[in-house]
This record gives C-alpha cells, structure tokens and sequence, in this order.
C-alpha cells in the first residue's frame, strides 16, 4: 500500500488503528486497576482462553452443533419464507385470510417460545432447529411478500402486450425482480438463525455453543465466556460473507453500474 | 425488398384507390374517459379516428396530457376504450396482439438478461422456436447497430443503446404494426438526432407500419408520412398533415424551408399558443 492509497482511502488504515487502540487501552485499564478475571479480563487473557479452547478441540464440538443447527433452522425458514411468501403475493384471497396472522404472529416476540418448544421437542438439536426457523422465517417472509409486490408497472406493461400468462409474468419478471429483496431477507435470516439456536441452548441443552456460555458462565470463567463471544462474532462474520458473496453471483445485475458508452 | 415497401403511402395504388381493407389499422370513434380522485368523469380521449396504411408512418404529436399515450395504449390492445373500435388487420381488437410490437418511453429491458435474451423475451412468451429466431435476434441486433452486444447486460449499456434493443425485441417476433411511445424522449439531443435517423433507416429496411409518438415537431415532420396533431382537454384530433418530403430524409433537411414551412403549419394547428410544453 503507498501512501497516496492511504491518502484516498484512509479508513482502511483507521479500522484496524481503532481495534489496536481500544484493546490496548483495554489491557492496560485492566493491569492498571488490577481487575480481577471473574470481573473484566484482559484482552491477554481472553486470547489465551480461546487458544485453550481450539487446542483442545472443545469449540469445534460445540460451535458445529450450533451452526448445523442454525443453518438447518435458516433452510428450512428460507423455504418456507419463499413459499408462503410467493403465495401470499400472488393470491389475493390468501393474503386477506392471512395477512392478519402474519402480523399477529410477527409482534409475537419469537424467543419467548422457545421454553414451550423445549418441553415439547426436548433437550436434543430439533427444539433449537425450530425455534432459529421460528427467528429465521419472517424477515424472509416480509421481504418476499414486499419483493414480489414491487414490479414496476412498464415491465407488467411489456409482458401484457405479449399476452404472458400468469405463470410467464411470474418467471420471467416477478420473481426474478424480487430477487434482491429475497437476498435481503435471507442475509438478516442468516444472522437471525444463530441467535435463534443460541437462545435455544439457552433454555435448555446438552451441547452448543449458547450451552457453552452458560457453563462458562456458572464457573465464573469470564474470559472463556468472552472467547466463545468472540466466536460467535466470527461465525456470524463469516456467514454473512457467505451470503454475500452467493449474492453477488446470483443477483450480479443489482450492482453498481459498468458503462461502456454511447 | 420490393421497392413498393418504402413508397410513402400516399402513393401507393391501394391508398388512391381508397380500399378500407386496405388498411392496417383504423380506429373509429374512440373515447376515453377516466374517474378523477374527485369522482368526476375526465375525458381523456374524444372521438379519435385514425386510419394507417401498411408501411406507412405516422406521427403523433400533441403537448403532455393530450391523450397521445392513451390513444397508443388502446391501439395496442392495452387498453379497452370507453367508446369507439380499433381494427387490426381487419379484427376488432380486444386486447393484446403478437402482430404488434410496442416500444415504450422506458427501454423496460429485464436486466438480469443479456442482450440477446432481452431481444428473445417475446419468442419465448409466444412460444416460438427459439433456435429459429436467435438468428433473427442477432440480424435485428445488427440493424439496430449492436452487433457483437449480444452478451451484454443492459446495465453495460448506454441509454440510446438500451432503447436500441427494445426496439430489436419490439420486432423480434415480425409484428406487422410497431407502436413507438416518445422512445427516444429521455435521450439527449444529439442521441436523439442519430436515432432519428437509424429509425428512419429500420422503417425503409424493414417495411414495418409505424405509430410514433412524441411532443417535438420536428421529429414528427422528419420522420412522418403524416403527422396527426392532438390538442388536451379533452385529447382530439386538431389536424393531420402530410409530409411530403424526399425519402430518405438526412438531418439538413431540418434547416430547409420546406420543413420550416411544416412545422408552422403544425405549431399553428396545435392552437393560439401553439407552444408544447
């Protein structure tokens, strides 16, 4: 990197000056005042948690159940979204009947079923695959219904002066219109799921990452708790790349314009 | 091509001989009316009669809000008409047709569509081959002057450009009328002179009839047979002009006297203002 990059784009030396600072001032607060671990512990002690923690092969365990458990509730949501939604969209009559326990069904904090979902699905997997589908399931939703519903006119125009049937208008222009938007909802879907298996844990498990927290939290390990935190960040990091980058290829004409000219 | 094609229609046989069913288009009689906010009845469109020949050109000129896009909506089936008839090819129509290709003011291309998809979207709506007609594309593309686009994406294009394939897709599937609503208003001046022209050009080459719209006079005059003058409130015939003028026209011909001599007239049919806005 020359300096005249450093000049036009100065955040890209200024992001990670922002992480070097606040942790060293971090560790140094921490030695300064002599804080306890069970407290605040130091950036240090937090690296060499989560160093343990890999060595040990404990989060691979843990943050596999969680994910697969996550990803499983984010597909089963993004298909349902996809389906419900499409059919809301396009069906008038089934809006109407529905749209009310859409919305009733969306103020209701999802989260809050989750202890019903553990007594009746148990402790295992499947109660947190239903409850981060549950989480997962209406940003999908809102955003295919919202996708389907914002045609511009002139297109529907075009495809009503070739006598297009339902099914073609649909195909050909509808759905593939609403793609961003689909996209959209599936990259919050992503995030929501995990939150999702967490919560999930929370309430009652034998194994995960969430699981995890909640021993580390019961053994005062401050610093393991921060580690696993610092994991979830990072798969949470990660899975939102994915998405982008599967983004990127499939809705390619949604991008900033290339102009070749006149 | 037979040279009777690019004959202006007022001098061919059928035209003189005054034939009805010589005609590719008549629309007789035609009302619009529409329900403002307000619940009171607007007229849009009172008792429009036009009639087209096949291979001609006509031009519709007329300021905003004088009905000019309504009156095109309802030729290509678009739009049913409160009163009054449209004949196609000797039918009364009733909505959409594939003898009809409309290009409208937008270039409404899919842009998640190459080029040479976007120009296929009718093959593939009406069910034609498509290995029949990518030959055909990909000529229409050459006319339009896009050879070698065909890969693109519509966002890789320029606004004439993107125009240029909605008209390739507007012939694609051979329509027998081609309905043009202010396609080129959104260009810039200069873009808008050179599509003029290559316009004129796809006309000559491909005998299609023409309905254009626009509220610039001299685009009306350089590219019509006849220009058909609409007046607002409510949208109405004031007057048709025919243009005599050489074919093909280049754009010198817009400082002759001769066009001056036209675009009076229509500025002075368009009433006392005589201004479009």
């Amino acid at each position: 990197m020359t300096l005249r990059d450093v000049r036009q784009r100065p955040h890209v030396v200024l992001i990670p000056l922002v992480f070097v600072a606040f942790v060293a001032a971090w560790e140094s607060v921490v030695r300064a005042w002599r804080l306890p671990d069970y407290l605040l512990p130091a950036p240090s002690a937090i690296a060499r948690a989560l160093g343990l923690g890999f060595t040990n092969r404990l989060y691979v365990e843990h943050a596999w159940v969680t994910m697969s458990e996550a990803l499983l509730g984010f597909f089963i949501a993004a298909a349902a979204g996809v389906v419900l939604g499409t059919v809301i969209a396009q069906f008038r009559l089934v809006e109407r009947t529905l749209y009310p326990y859409v919305v009733a069904f969306q103020t209701l904090p999802k989260i809050a079923v989750a202890p019903l979902l553990v007594v009746w699905l148990g402790f295992g997997v499947s109660s947190k695959i239903v409850i981060a589908a549950l989480v997962a399931f209406f940003p999908v939703l809102v955003n295919v219904i919202v996708g389907l519903k914002t045609v511009d006119a002139p297109k529907l125009d075009l495809m009503r002066s070739l006598s297009a049937t339902r099914w073609q208008t649909f195909r050909f222009v509808t759905f593939p219109n609403a793609l961003p938007f689909v996209f959209a909802g599936l990259d919050i879907a992503v995030v929501f799921s995990v939150l999702g298996a967490i919560v999930g844990e929370f309430v009652g498990s034998q194994r995960g990452l969430g699981n995890l927290i909640l021993q580390f939290n019961t053994a005062l390990d401050i610093a393991g708790m921060f580690a696993v935190l610092l994991l979830l960040a990072a798969l949470g990091v990660a899975l939102h790349l994915i998405m982008q980058a599967i983004q990127r290829r499939v809705i390619f004409w949604a991008q900033p314009d290339h102009v070749i000219g006149a | 091509m037979p040279a009777s094609r690019v004959l202006p229609y007022y001098e061919r046989p059928a035209i003189r001989g005054g034939q009805e069913d010589a005609l590719l288009i008549t629309a007789a009689g035609l009302n619009q009316t529409y329900v403002s906010q307000d619940r009171s009845v607007v007229p849009a469109l009172a008792d429009v009669s036009l009639a087209v020949a096949p291979g001609e050109f006509v031009t519709i000129v007329g300021p905003s809000g004088c009905g000019k896009t309504t009156l095109l909506r309802i030729l290509g089936g678009l739009l049913r008409p409160s009163g009054g008839s449209v004949h196609l090819l000797g039918r009364a129509v009733t909505g959409p047709s594939r003898n009809v290709g409309i290009v409208f003011q937008d270039p409404v291309l899919l842009p998640w569509r190459t080029v040479l998809d976007n120009v296929l979207l009718p093959v593939q709506v009406l069910g034609l081959d498509r290995q029949t007609y990518r030959a055909r594309a990909l000529d229409l593309l050459g006319l339009v002057g896009l050879e070698g686009f065909e890969g693109k994406y519509p966002h890789e294009l320029s606004g004439g450009m993107r125009q240029r394939v909605s008209l390739a897709r507007a012939l694609v599937h051979d329509p027998a009328l081609l309905l043009m609503d202010e396609p080129f208003g959104a260009l810039d001046a200069m873009t808008r002179e050179a599509m003029n022209l290559e316009l004129q050009r796809i006309w000559r080459e491909s005998g299609k009839t023409v309905a254009f719209i626009t509220h610039s006079i001299a685009e009306a005059v350089f590219l019509g047979d006849r220009v058909v003058v609409m007046s607002p409130r409510p949208g109405r015939i004031a007057d048709v002009v025919t243009v005599e003028l050489p074919r093909p026209r280049d754009l010198d011909l817009m400082a002759s006297d001769a066009f001056g001599v036209y675009a009076r007239k229509i500025r002075q049919a368009l009433g006392p203002r005589g201004m479009l806005e």
